[in-house]
């Protein structure tokens, strides 16, 4: 009975903002039929009252100010956040504090696993009834025409300059915003110091090209373990195309380039490493893209392109490991990966507008933009908070080179065309299944093309 | 000798994956993908069941699922049994087309409905802003009757001689008295095996429940079971672990109705001889 | 009767009335939730439909741009290959073994019982089940034949293995799940008649041919029937398995709509495909149901 927080029920409660079979449940959760029939019997008595509007609570410290034009207005804000973190305590928290500060809005937080969201957000948008906040990559919902600009919002709040300049991508179509950043994360180099040293092949720095990098890949030729886990997927392949310098949209964003002369580079020396020097693992259909993070933690593979998502568990595996940047292009010349994370949008035709870039507003606010880093290895997009690593639990080396890679990161424009990311789709792994690159990839920019335009 | 062989290896092949499934529900997330591969882990580590059935709310999910299965389960039954009796027994204008009709709700694959159903749950007149979406009659009506409910009955009652029901009929018993007394208890088996399958496809959907449910609340198991599909990995173990939590109800109900399975499909092979 | 109340209704309609009621709310039910659907599918179909709304009338256009699609021809036969192979494999599977499990021997049942498992766990499950099995790098399957000192198998990567690997799971879950439906309609076959062959001389295969057969004809129309229906609206397993590629090779026609639709977002383009496949499956079946009467 201990666990159940009765001052922050009863205010739930007298502010009308938890519902009684909420109500119960948690109850129940806490404290079972004891704190159901006990002190919580007066509290679900209390539950079907009307409340009045309440005052606002004081806002935490390093949160935004209260926004008087959405106090004291009863709103219910429809959130849509990703099955695997939204009921994490940093977000549980926040959705508290921000309750607190605006008594009369309530928080309607639903979930849905990160694949399945577009899905519900686009059923929401065509049945006439969008979310209000929801997360994924809002360009691509900008793009499509289904999120709010809210380049007035931005005016407002004033805070552009607070946001890493490459995560504010994620959020910008075509010259306008859509939502704000909420976390980045991007491709960096994992390698096995061990099984390096067992071919007497250098491990590669911040400066090595991927020429280089593959003569050195070659010693694991005729090994029982492979040099390099390959991936195919999309994401991942576009980011190996940044790093050569290759970017498959146009500048202006209106089309594509899909066989440009350094993206057909980059993804000829990926996938010939796979079927043509028979030096990485064959990569996993869309489903298992997480495999060769396993081939690298079960010491199978000796060199990974992957995110910081993989490194708990590589930690965890024992491997002894370092990380650097991706390599330099083919020449050692350009800088360059793919950024990933997300951003939060507000759903077109949101009644709740304001409000909800308001909650987006509190997401990332640095208090809770720590919490993340610390508690959930979700990384800032806030700019200021890289300057002191250890204040967002990242003081571990191995990161460094992850944290100098962002800076190069641009997000995977290309999904805004879904016709585009699947042409690029099925020519990368055509190309990884022994296609060549510059015949794959023609093809798929001339698919693409036909449907998108230039 | 060599028939037991013969099902034993069936044995293996039909169960093989499962216990694969099984293993792997038992195993640490780093002994998931090992090579060489193994089936079981060395230590197995049960407290994934455990973790599996809080991290994908099982407790609440399973009683949607429940709610949603047992209505479709009725729905099916009964309204199934009726049309059925219907088409097989009952000479009445319209029956060929209207059969037809039924034939083709079998044909149209339900994927392709789902913008036109939400559509139409979203404006059921006389319902608050939301119509019957994220409600449980919101989930269940679009199933509560299949073709397949009603094809299996008419076919079912092919097999049984129409003097059963026009004895009772020349007695003076109405058409539900004879639906009532006596066609159900000989179809009994037919009706199991509606029970069944129908338990069977509402428990596992997962399309329509996605897109027509937004308060987690609602959600039914197969949702819940993604619950461990992350964006950059997914925790197989866990992932495997709920996957056999979610199979135990239909075992049970497999296991419960499986003798009448037995029994009746007999006369079902007979009854299609028309 | 219930209208007993009522002379006043035309006879006609009292005497079928009870039919009526009988077939009312079944019929109502399917006609609301499926078959009204299915037409605004068709209304759909007309315009051009995107995620904002309708774009305009445009007639049979969407039509004259399928005729047109190689990929959708390329979707169709998938489906066909896909149907044929795993209907084919499963159905005589299920036959086989029906024939194993309706012997008169001991523990014959519990087999049986065992036998149907896999039809309890989704789809889903059990495509990512097989999906882990079939990996080229860490697979169970891959494993058995580098220790046979064979090449692994790029069961799932190389566009011929793909459907191959595919139309192995769907028949895997077709053997279990008409297993039941087989055994019984084996054992109501009447005894006399095998026993009277036996007589006459005829042999295991030749009773099986000129009885077994013959006597299950009908349960054998009906399992292929749903067989069809049901291949032809499978996206589960393609979604885990291998989301339709590699280079498309495993694109079913459901599939491809859904890519249409849900990702493309031409809804109405999606709808005439749709359509199409209806128009397909219809012909489909009624050439099975044709054969059947003969």
């Amino acid at each position: 009975m201990d666990d159940v927080n009765w001052s922050e029920l009863e205010r739930l409660v007298a502010h009308g903002q938890i519902s009684r079979r909420v109500l119960l449940r948690r109850l129940l959760e806490a404290g079972g039929i004891a704190a159901v029939i006990g002190p919580g019997a007066t509290l679900l008595a209390a539950c079907g009252q009307s409340k009045a509007a309440g005052p606002s609570g004081p806002v935490p410290a390093g949160y935004p100010p209260i926004n008087n034009n959405i106090l004291g207005k009863k709103i219910t804000l429809t959130i849509l956040l990703a099955a695997d973190y939204y009921n994490q305590a940093p977000f549980t928290d926040l959705y508290a504090a921000f309750q607190k500060a605006y008594p009369d809005i309530k928080l309607n937080v639903t979930n849905a696993v990160w694949e399945d969201i577009p899905t519900k957000v686009k059923t929401a948008a065509l049945g006439g009834t969008p979310v209000d906040v929801a997360h994924q990559h809002a360009f691509v919902y900008g793009h499509i025409g289904v999120a709010e600009q809210v380049d007035d919002l931005w005016s407002q709040w004033g805070k552009v300059s607070d946001f890493l300049p490459n995560s504010l991508q994620d959020v910008t179509w075509a010259g306008h915003r859509y939502g704000i950043p909420l976390d980045v994360n991007c491709l960096f180099t994992y390698y096995n110091k061990d099984l390096f040293a067992s071919v007497n092949a250098m491990t590669p720095t911040a400066t090595t090209s991927y020429t280089d990098l593959g003569k050195e890949l070659l010693k694991f030729q005729g090994k029982p373990v492979k040099a390099i886990g390959l991936s195919n997927s999309a994401w991942n392949n576009s980011g190996l195309a940044r790093a050569n310098g290759g970017d498959l949209l146009k500048s202006d964003e209106k089309g594509v380039q899909i066989n440009s002369d350094k993206v057909v580079a980059a993804l000829k020396w990926n996938s010939e490493l796979g079927w043509k020097y028979n030096v990485g693992t064959s990569p996993a259909p869309t489903k298992r893209q997480d495999e060769p993070g396993f081939l690298f933690e079960a010491k199978q593979v000796a060199l990974l392109f992957s995110g910081p998502w993989d490194m708990p568990d590589i930690k965890k595996s024992g491997v002894n490991f370092g990380t650097t940047e991706l390599p330099k292009g083919l020449d050692g010349n350009t800088n360059g990966s793919v950024q990933g994370g997300g951003s939060l949008f507000v759903g077109k035709g949101s009644k709740n507008r304001e409000a909800a870039f308001e909650f987006m507003k509190w997401a990332v606010a640095k208090p809770n933009q720590i919490r993340m880093a610390k508690e959930m290895a979700r990384w800032p997009v806030i700019a200021d908070l890289y300057a002191d690593p250890a204040s967002i639990g990242a003081n571990d080396p191995a990161l460094t080179p992850y944290f100098s890679q962002l800076k190069a990161a641009k997000p995977y424009k290309l999904e805004a065309f879904p016709e585009g990311d699947k042409a690029w789709s099925d020519a990368v792994a055509s190309a990884y299944n022994g296609k060549d690159a510059q015949t794959v990839l023609n093809e798929a920019q001339t698919k693409a093309a036909a449907a998108i335009g230039g | 000798m060599v028939l037991y062989a013969l099902a034993l290896l069936a044995l293996v092949i039909l169960l093989g994956p499962l216990v694969w499934m099984f293993g792997t529900a038992l195993k640490e997330q780093s002994e998931i993908f090992t090579w060489p591969p193994s089936l079981f882990p060395k230590h197995w580590h049960w407290d994934n069941f455990v973790q599996a059935w809080q991290g994908a709310h099982f407790s609440r999910y399973f009683i949607n699922s429940t709610i949603v299965s047992l209505v479709s389960v009725v729905t099916n039954v009964f309204l199934g049994a009726m049309a059925g009796y219907a088409f097989a027994r009952l000479r009445f204008p319209g029956r060929n087309l209207l059969f037809v009709v039924v034939m083709i709700t079998l044909m149209v694959p339900n994927a392709v409905l789902i913008i036109p159903l939400f559509l139409m749950m979203k404006n059921v007149p006389f319902t608050d802003p939301g119509g019957w979406l994220n409600t449980y009659q919101g989930v269940i009506l679009p199933t509560a009757v299949t073709g397949f409910s009603i094809f299996l009955m008419r076919q079912f009652l092919q097999g049984i001689p129409r003097e059963l029901d026009q004895a009772a009929a020349v007695d003076g018993a109405n058409l539900f008295q004879v639906f009532w007394h006596i066609i159900l208890p000989l179809t009994k088996p037919a009706l199991a095996i509606i029970a069944v399958f129908t338990a069977l496809t509402r428990w596992n959907d997962y399309l329509w429940p996605l897109v027509a449910i937004r308060d987690p609340d609602l959600y039914t198991v197969q949702i819940g079971l993604k619950y461990f599909i992350g964006p950059y990995h997914a925790q197989w173990n866990l992932l495997m672990a709920g996957a056999v939590i979610a199979a135990l109800p239909m075992l049970l109900i497999y296991a419960l109705f499986q003798p009448f399975f037995e029994q009746s499909l007999g006369n079902l092979g007979t009854g299609l001889n028309e | 009767m219930i209208l007993q109340h009522r002379p006043a209704l035309p006879p006609a309609i009292r005497r079928h009335a009870g039919a009526y009621l009988f077939i009312g709310p079944a019929l109502v039910l399917l006609v609301v939730f499926n078959i009204w659907p299915a037409l605004y599918t068709a209304w759909l179909s007309l315009q051009d439909y995107g995620i904002l709304g309708s774009n305009g009338f445009i007639g049979l256009g969407n039509y004259a741009h399928v005729l047109r699609d190689g990929l959708f021809w390329h979707s169709l036969l998938v489906t066909s290959i896909y149907t044929i192979g795993s209907a084919a494999l499963g159905l005589a599977g299920a036959l086989a073994l029906a024939a194993l499990v309706t012997r008169k021997l001991p523990f014959m049942g519990w087999f049986r019982i065992l036998y149907f498992i896999p039809s309890v766990t989704s789809l889903f499950v059990n495509a990512t089940i097989f999906g882990w099995l079939f990996d080229y790098n860490l697979g169970l399957f891959n494993y058995w034949l580098t220790s046979l000192h064979l090449q692994r198998a790029p069961w799932l990567q190389d566009p011929n293995w793909a459907l191959f690997s595919v139309i192995v799971v769907g028949a895997w879950g077709g053997v279990s799940y008409n297993l039941p439906i087989y055994a019984a309609g084996l054992q109501s076959v009447n005894r006399d008649l095998y026993e009277a062959a036996s007589l006459d001389g005829a042999n295991g295969w030749q009773r099986f041919q000129s009885i077994t057969l013959p006597a299950i004809a009908p349960i054998t129309r009906y399992t292929v029937i749903l067989a069809i229906i049901g291949s032809f609206q499978l996206i589960a397993s393609i979604d885990a398995l291998t989301s339709g590629g590699p280079e498309n090779a495993t694109l079913v026609t459901i599939k491809y709509i859904q890519l249409q639709g849900f990702e493309f977002l031409h809804f109405g383009y999606a709808s005439a495909i749709t359509l199409f496949l209806l128009a397909f499956l219809l012909v489909v079946t009624w050439l099975q149901l044709r054969s059947g009467r003969e």
